[in-house]
């Protein structure tokens, strides 16, 4: 008997795979034009001279270990400090779960740049800090290991871990031998996922490091930006990719066993009141929470004062042009929010056409290869992927350089992984016999993908959108790079305003990353609401 | 259907009906591979219109390969497929007009029940109150009346299944396919949806193919039991044929003959070791063998009885069934034969150690023909 799940299609007409072909032809054509080609563009360019300069000078590699020891730091502290949390999620009976589940995510979908600017607020230092790097590093990705784990932990048989109590294990013990090895996939998958993002982290680097402190990210912006050296940065590029490549294989790897592991299935009785020990865990979980609401607290707080006492100049401000600023914070939240939705939907549109694409190919190695492909957009330098822009996409015709598509596009790109990670999962969890089922019933191919696929996707495809959108909102990397002078985006006006020196300047950044953690965190709790029990990856 | 026929000595198989050539499922020579495994190899079969066949074979023999390629869900490497004589090997799934109930139902957790019923129709393009007639009367003849707006995840097994059952009739398929329907259910529910089942095959003159590996099942749904092993069909016979005059031994086994036994037909009984039976019309004289299944064999305490010439036996193990009690035996004076199960009633108990007189009872014995490429048989 053969009972297939997921991997093995039945026998498609040949249309469906010229279609599946097709479709494949266009993601990649996209990625191609828009990804791989500026990339290649300005790396090329700056390999034009040579590469032994750069990495014999003992700077380079100075920047390389901060950049590895910072991520592996940070990867510490947020698996230490995601773990109760992602115990509390999946095995404690806490009311209203779903607002605690956006709480904790709340802090990973805001933007580097109000991260940076409210660890600032927080430690009350203006100095560099290699510490606060860290934390603020965690501080975001704490919510990918609660979530990722969690996830998988929700799922797993709480009865294992009764029948060894049963068999004479202390609690300690039980968790050590029987959940730990169970959670495991999901531990790498949230290690490897996190290393990645603190290694490319760039806000928070920029904003809490100065000058001092300096990884390849944003080693790789000032080279461009300030010191237009771009085989310095070109060579750091290489460098990063090659780390990034070595971080999304263990990704993928911890990722294939989690989505073969995956049921749909939740295990009833999953949830109960914590005994003994339990309440340490839920203590922790306490106060990691505290930990979490303390740097944003800290924001509002500075947001609203100055040296000389309460004040909301920085608001007022803001509502008004002049300055530094060619446009008011509430033009630039506009501009942001438009900018959000345009690569929103372009993202999702690319997204789902790549996840169809994904569950149809046949061929295994195809697919592995255009999984990996679609995911490294997620390992270059959004930096880099902006300055290719300028340099390539003036050869299009209709010159999208002054685009105002061009920000949406850079953002799209951005997030199209983040929509493929969030949708993948599900639809290849959707069991193959219910698709077979359909067909029989004389759903053709497409038909099945609209009938049975999307609406099971369905909630995942509103999380993908709600994430996609406040990760545009806040993105900075490619933005700051392409927003044209007259039409910035709140995380642009931010940068803008912290290279100012002045208290009022420093006031308005506060303000608008106030702003724009609010815009953030509403679009996060309107997602959770609707969400899926299920989670994606992030 | 050389193969399915099976040997000479089988006797004949029901016949074939005047339109079978034209009319139904014909596979012919049917094989499917799996990179170096041959799941199916060289299977002929005809389903005529208006019966259902089973198909009945031990986990692993091909059988649910076999559904799945007629539904053309899998892609065959040899041989035809073909329904009222049109070839379906290029035919796609969702345009065979095959309806196909899946082993746990696999219904469509995002819709309810009459959503789930209704999908053929709406691939159809139905009008919505003709879908929503169809979808009562369907529900109503699988004693679901009223369920429309229940969710699916609401259902009990026994309840999901009728539901994919009226899914896959409101497609109103020429032919129905399925995949062991009611193993996901417990024993009384079984029982119970086998036997409506039946009558609604019965009702809508319902061509099918069941896939099982409960025997029960198949004899009680299917007009013909084609058994499947290893990929190839062993034989293909009405279910009582099946049962009593199993073309192998293998097929024998399958079908709870623990024990086969060498036998010799003459003109009026069947004799072997144990005893001997009248012998039925239909077996030819000379050298048989036989398949016996626990009540073939009926065990009474030997005390102060002697003499008789029956054979006698040391009980070894006894063990409690619902209406008999079921010994395991050996033979001292043959112990080539081994142990044996034999069946006792509860009124007459022998103790372990304790000698029996074995009879044998013809209603447990099935006949296998000798054949000479077959291995030794036991005894």
């Amino acid at each position: 008997m053969t009972r297939e799940r997921g991997t093995h299609a039945g026998p498609r007409p040949r249309g469906h795979g010229a279609t599946t072909t097709a479709g494949a032809v266009l993601v990649l054509g996209f990625l191609g034009v828009f990804f791989a080609w500026p990339v290649v563009a300005i790396l090329r360019l700056g390999l034009r001279s040579g590469i032994d300069e750069v990495l014999t000078r003992p700077d380079t590699w100075r920047i390389v270990a901060f950049t590895l020891g910072q991520a592996a730091a940070s990867t510490v502290v947020a698996l230490l400090a995601g773990m109760p949390l992602a115990y509390v999620l999946a095995r404690v009976p806490v009311p209203a779960k779903a607002v605690l589940r956006a709480l904790i995510t709340v802090p990973f979908v805001l933007p580097t740049l109000v991260v940076g600017m409210a660890f600032r607020a927080l430690l009350g230092v203006s100095e560099p800090s290699a510490w606060a790097i860290v934390l603020a590093n965690a501080f975001f990705n704490i919510a990918v290991v609660a979530r990722t784990v969690g996830g998988l932990w929700a799922q797993l048989d709480p009865r294992a871990t009764d029948a060894a109590r049963g068999l004479g294990a202390g609690p300690f013990r039980a968790f050590r031998t029987v959940t730990l090895p169970a959670l495991r996939p999901a531990l790498w998958s949230a290690a490897a996922v996190v290393f990645l993002f603190c290694s490319t982290s760039f806000g928070v680097v920029l904003v809490l490091g100065g000058g001092r402190y300096r990884t390849l990210e944003t080693e790789i912006y000032l080279r461009t930006v300030r010191l237009l050296d771009l085989p310095g940065a070109a060579v750091l590029s290489l460098l990063q990719f090659a780390a990034v490549l070595a971080a999304l294989a263990v990704a993928a790897f911890a990722r294939r066993r989690r989505e073969s592991a995956l049921t749909l299935r939740r295990a009833r009785g999953a949830t109960r009141r914590p005994s003994g020990v339990e309440w340490v865990t839920v203590a922790a979980a306490g106060a990691v929470l505290l930990a979490l609401a303390a740097p944003i607290l800290a924001l509002l707080v500075r947001s609203v004062s100055s040296r000389t006492g309460w004040t909301l100049a920085g608001y007022r401000a803001l509502s008004g042009t002049g300055g530094v600023l060619d446009v008011s914070g509430w033009q630039a939240a506009w501009n942001s929010l438009r900018a959000a939705t345009d690569a929103t939907w372009m993202a999702l549109l690319l997204g789902i056409l790549a996840c169809l694409v994904l569950t149809s190919l046949r061929n295994r190695w195809a697919t592995e290869l255009m999984d990996a492909a679609l995911m490294l957009p997620l390992g270059v330098s959004a930096v880099t992927v902006g300055f290719g822009y300028l340099v390539t996409l003036h050869v299009l015709p209709g010159d999208l350089r002054t685009s105002p598509l061009l920000v949406p596009f850079a953002q799209a790109l951005v997030i199209t992984p983040l929509v493929i990670r969030t949708i993948l999962p599900v639809l290849r969890s959707v069991d193959q016999r219910v698709r077979s089922a359909a067909a029989t019933l004389g759903a053709g191919p497409w038909r099945i993908r609209r009938e049975v696929d999307l609406p099971l996707a369905g909630r995942a495809v509103v999380t993908a959108a709600g994430f996609g959108f406040v990760v545009a909102l806040g993105e900075f990397g490619a933005t700051g790079f392409l927003a044209r002078p007259e039409a910035p985006t709140l995380p642009v006006a931010i940068s803008a305003l912290i290279g100012r020196p002045g208290e009022l300047n420093t006031q308005m950044a506060y303000a608008a990353c106030v702003l724009l953690m609010l815009v953030t965190a509403g679009a996060v709790l309107v997602i959770e609401t609707l969400r899926s029990d299920l989670s994606g990856e992030f | 259907m050389r193969a399915a026929l099976g040997d000479a000595e089988t006797g004949p198989v029901p016949p074939p009906t005047s339109r079978e050539r034209e009319e139904g499922l014909r596979l012919e020579g049917l094989t499917v591979r799996y990179g170096s495994t041959t799941a199916l190899s060289g299977v002929d079969l005809v389903v005529p219109r208006n019966e259902v066949l089973a198909v009945l074979g031990p986990s692993g023999c091909g059988k649910t390969t076999l559904l799945r390629t007629v539904a053309g869900l899998e892609r065959h490497s040899q041989g035809g497929i073909s329904f009222d004589g049109v070839d379906l090997s290029r035919v796609p799934v969702h345009r065979r007009g095959f309806g196909m109930v899946f082993q746990d139902g696999q219904l469509f957790g995002h819709r309810d029940v009459a959503g789930n019923v209704d999908f053929a129709l709406r691939m159809r393009s139905v009008g919505r109150r003709e879908r929503r007639e169809t979808v009562a009367r369907l529900l109503e003849s699988v004693g679901l009346a009223g369920y429309q707006r229940r969710r699916v995840a609401e259902l009990s097994g026994g309840q999901a299944q009728r539901v994919a059952l009226a899914r896959a009739l409101a497609a109103e398929p020429r032919l129905l396919l399925l995949d062991e329907p009611l193993s996901g259910l417990d024993r009384i529910l079984r029982e119970r949806l086998a036997v409506d089942l039946a009558r609604v095959f019965d009702r809508a003159s319902m061509t099918g193919v069941l896939v099982t590996h409960d025997h029960d099942e198949a004899f009680t749904l299917a007009d013909r039991v084609a058994v499947l092993m290893g990929g190839r069909v062993e034989q293909l016979d009405t279910p009582w044929r099946l049962w009593h005059r199993p073309a192998t031994e293998e097929v024998a086994r399958f079908l709870g003959c623990g024990t086969v036994l060498t036998a010799y037909a003459d003109d009026e009984a069947i004799s072997c070791a144990l005893g001997s039976i009248p012998r039925p019309e239909d077996c030819p004289t000379g050298p048989v063998r036989f398949g016996l299944r626990a009540a073939g064999l009926r065990a009474v305490r030997s005390t102060g009885r002697s003499g008789t010439g029956e054979p006698r036996a040391v009980v070894r193990e006894r063990l409690h069934r619902h209406d008999h009690v079921r010994l395991t035996v050996d033979v001292p004076e043959d112990p080539g034969l081994g142990e044996l199960e034999a069946v006792t009633a509860h009124g007459d108990l022998a103790e372990l150690g304790e000698e029996v007189t074995l009879t044998l009872d013809s209603t447990g014995v099935a006949v296998i023909p000798e054949k000479s490429r077959s291995r030794d048989s036991v005894g």
